[in-house]
């Protein structure tokens, strides 16, 4: 009988990496200035974002561009409940660990919503509708009963969930890691594999007797989850929320741009490309003017779509199996 | 015998176009069906109706007595109706063995979460069953349209099916594949398969049969044995006008 | 109330300019450009550049613009599109990049300023006892004598009939003896051309920022999934849903809602018929 192994690396060898990984971030306040750790928590928070996407978009292949649809229906929930101006009928503000909760459900509810064009639509129609919905939940916030969601200003002064940038490092690296090791592991088991089986031909994993409806409605679940837990938290970490910043162009691209340069259908690829998208343009900023940045990261992105769709990751896993041949030969 | 799947006055239109009209016939227990006709008369689309790719504009499609009909195209397979497709339709980014072990998942979040799927040994017996052997982590680009027929039997035969239906299984392979596939079909066959077989290779169709229903326009035209079917004078009439 | 018919009439067949391409593309190969809007864009961006800093006449600015956008969208089909025809999703996501692409483009060489065009037609009419400017009447005009012009093509001509056979049927059109290839570079020329008629006037129509092409974009999507992808007819009848629409809520209803109703019918049509009223 033939022998076959399955390519890449196995599980038990990655979650070492996952392990050293959580090690290093843990430490890192010791030895990085505040304003290193700053930068850290942006790109912790992208990254979450990044891989709820890549959930979504990388592994069923129902591409999504309305994202931040899913992360603003979350922040909003939970700004509006815990905010000075209260949510009229009833005029209460509630704390953060009754508004993070709901706000959580209040995305995995938008994400059902996103789901039901799915089950009648595929491809780029279903792109189109997700870019739809975040084109007019960015209409309703600021035109519908501005009094609530603070119109086109947004709401300001929201509470934190801990105060300081160390504690806030901690919450955005746990949070990230506690997404990308759950994400993981669903994507590294037989779920995962039906999913990119759905992105590659969805009738024929229906001829193969799996509702692909129940695995993409788990997908879509998923992502919503993670996108909630994502922009609830956020938003009190930046205590403020408005709808250009949510709902504009320029965080849908980065959440993409993320996943894009780290590898689509990784998960972990969106963590790389979260770190390296934040990174750059915070340190790149004095060397290369705004349009430049993005220019050149769309030109990044668009070749790594079409050549290198693995992304960083696939580069890191290139790498990682040329040391091990090499240490092979040695 | 018992009937294990009936087709039941199924019309099909396509907007203006009647692309099966008022079509019965039925598969018994034990037995080898042909689905003949000439290009373009329907037999994919009747193929497509009973897995449940469309729904019929009127008619039933009964397995094993129950109304399936309105069945999703999952349903149907998990209680043994499989087919393969006249151009094979091989997941392009996976080695082949994965493609087959796909078919073994099973259809539950945490059935899949907890790998409940069936054991990657077995599946490899699945695939050196099928003449896969030594070619396990192949992509599908790299193989003979032999050997994608294969795979797409291999798919079919790990849902543990009744009934598979095979769209032009044969075509496209050369005298020696066409004869190894025969082989295969025939010790399936010997171990309890069922078949509805579509295919223009009359040599190669015409052992395995144990009966034939001719359609053309969607209709159907005639019925009887391989023998039978090939001197009908309607049969005759359909094919070479 | 004669206002909202009046304007709307007059943007949808802008509207219907521009999103002419686009469906076109689609119903050759079932691919979605999303840089197409970025050509209408840059069209504007270059009659501006033509005729306001080096003060060329008109005619020739026009042609510049046009000429830019075709070469875009050829660039576009032959750079990369071409390779991944069997895979739309690469095609979605990289034209989508590619907008940005142009976009950034567009910021470095003219930033971030709204920009006015000069109209191509100067002064003001009474249409129907409302005040409108000629501008869009030569837009109106413009955009119906092209949209006349490729119905005309479809319709009379060789390569028309051959495009519209490789949308119908791809196989048996190649095999009668059609060059794919060959209508490939046409059509995709001829959107970057339409496009670019669109996007001079377009731009004199509204103003020029580089965020311009997202709005067009959207629209242009709305206009041919309730028209139906893939179908000319069906994008001018959506393309007037659409515009009247959108006219009917700016003028009539709230400013900031502005295109929310074509997107909710947008997804309507897609959850409840996904063909649209005319496509395939």
């Amino acid at each position: 009988m033939e022998r076959y192994s399955k390519v890449g690396i196995t599980s038990i060898k990655l979650l070492r990496w996952w392990l050293i990984g959580i090690a290093v971030m843990f430490v890192l306040p010791l030895f990085l200035p505040i304003s290193v750790l700053r930068v850290a928590i942006m790109a912790s928070y992208l990254a979450i974002f990044a891989m709820s996407w890549d959930m979504m978009s990388g592994y069923t292949g129902y591409v999504s561009f309305g994202h931040p649809f899913l992360i603003g229906v979350a922040g909003y929930a939970t700004a509006m409940w815990s905010h000075q101006s209260g949510f009229q009928p009833p005029h209460i503000i509630l704390p953060l660990f009754a508004t993070i909760p709901l706000a959580i459900a209040a995305s995995v509810g938008a994400g059902m919503l996103l789901f039901l064009p799915s089950m009648r639509t595929r491809g780029p129609y279903f792109s189109l509708v997700s870019l739809a919905f975040m084109m007019i939940i960015y209409r309703l916030v600021i035109a519908i009963r501005p009094d609530m969601t603070g119109g086109d200003r947004g709401l300001p002064d929201l509470p934190p969930v801990v105060a300081g940038p160390v504690p806030n490092y901690y919450l955005a690296i746990g949070l990230m890691f506690a997404v990308g090791i759950g994400l993981w592991y669903v994507t590294r088991s037989d779920v995962g594999s039906v999913l990119k089986a759905i992105r590659m031909d969805e009738d024929v994993v229906e001829a193969s007797g799996i509702s692909t409806y129940r695995f993409k409605r788990f997908a879509f679940i998923l992502s919503a989850l993670t996108a909630g837990i994502g922009g609830a938290f956020y938003t009190h970490y930046l205590q403020s929320i408005s709808p250009r910043r949510t709902f504009g162009a320029i965080f849908l691209l980065e959440i993409i741009i993320s996943t894009v340069i780290g590898g689509m259908g990784t998960i972990v690829g969106s963590i790389f490309g979260g770190f390296f998208l934040t990174f750059t343009l915070e340190y790149l900023r004095p060397y290369l003017l705004g349009a430049w940045r993005f220019l050149t990261y769309s030109l990044v992105a668009l070749f790594i779509v079409l050549y290198r769709p693995r992304g960083l990751y696939g580069m890191g896993e290139d790498i990682a199996r040329w040391v091990a041949r090499r240490r092979e030969g040695a | 015998m018992a009937k294990l799947l009936e087709v039941q006055g199924i019309t099909k239109k396509f907007g203006g176009l009647v692309a099966i009209n008022d079509l019965s016939f039925h598969l018994e227990e034990g037995e080898v069906l042909g689905l003949m006709g000439p290009n373009g008369s329907g037999k994919t689309t009747i193929f497509n109706i009973i897995m449940g790719d469309f729904l019929p504009n009127s008619g039933r499609i009964l397995f094993k007595g129950e109304d399936i009909t309105h069945y999703p195209t999952f349903k149907r397979v998990k209680m043994g109706i499989t087919r393969t497709y006249q151009v094979p339709r091989p997941f392009r980014e996976l080695p082949i063995i994965e493609d087959i072990r796909i078919s073994t998942i099973p259809d539950s979040i945490m059935g899949s979460l907890r790998g409940e799927g069936t054991h990657i040994d077995e599946i490899k017996e699945i695939a050196e069953d099928v003449g896969l052997g030594g070619r396990f982590s192949k992509y599908p680009h790299e193989l003979t349209m032999g050997d994608l027929r294969r795979v797409e039997l291999a798919k079919t035969l790990a849902t543990n099916p009744k009934i598979i239906l095979l769209d032009e299984i044969f075509a496209g392979l050369t005298v020696a594949e066409i004869e190894e596939i025969d082989k295969l079909l025939r010790r399936k066959m010997e171990e309890g398969l069922d078949f509805v077989v579509v295919s223009h290779d009359l040599k190669a169709l015409a052992p395995l049969v144990d009966r034939v229903v001719v359609i053309h326009f969607g209709q159907f035209i005639a019925e009887g044995s391989f023998d039978q079917i090939v001197n009908d004078e309607k049969v005759k009439a359909a094919y070479f006008g | 109330m004669e206002r909202i018919l009046i304007f709307g009439f007059l943007l949808s067949g802008l509207y219907a300019l521009i999103a002419m391409g686009f469906t076109m593309i689609y119903g050759l190969g079932r691919v979605l450009n999303l840089a197409h809007a970025g050509y209408v864009m840059v069209a504007g961006y270059m009659f501006y550049w033509a005729l306001q800093v080096l003060h060329l006449p008109m005619g020739v600015a026009f042609l510049i613009a046009i000429a830019t956008s075709t070469g875009l969208a050829l660039a576009t089909y032959m750079g990369f599109v071409r390779r991944f025809l069997h895979n739309p999703t690469v095609v979605f996501v990289s034209t989508f990049i590619l907008a940005l692409i142009l976009d950034y483009s567009m910021v470095l060489f003219f930033h971030t300023e709204n920009i006015n065009v000069w109209p191509i037609v100067r002064g003001v009419t009474e249409v129907f006892g409302t005040r409108v400017p000629l501008n869009l009447v030569a837009a109106l005009i413009a955009s119906w004598a092209c949209i006349a012009g490729v119905l005309l093509f479809m319709r009379k001509t060789h390569i028309g009939r051959a495009m519209r056979a490789l949308a119908i049927d791809r196989k048996g059109a190649i095999i009668s003896g059609i060059n794919p290839e060959r209508v490939n570079l046409i059509t995709w020329g001829l959107s970057g051309a339409l496009a670019g008629v669109a996007g001079v006037f377009y731009a004199s129509y509204t103003y020029l920022v580089p965020p311009m092409w997202v709005f067009p974009l959207v629209m242009s999507f709305a206009i041919v999934i309730i028209g139906g992808l893939g179908s000319i007819g069906g994008t001018i009848i959506g393309a007037h849903i659409v515009g009247l629409m959108e006219t009917t809520t700016t003028l009539a209803i709230d400013e900031r809602l502005r295109g929310v109703f074509a997107m909710v019918i947008m997804i309507v049509v897609v959850v409840v018929r996904p063909k649209g009223l005319f496509g395939r």
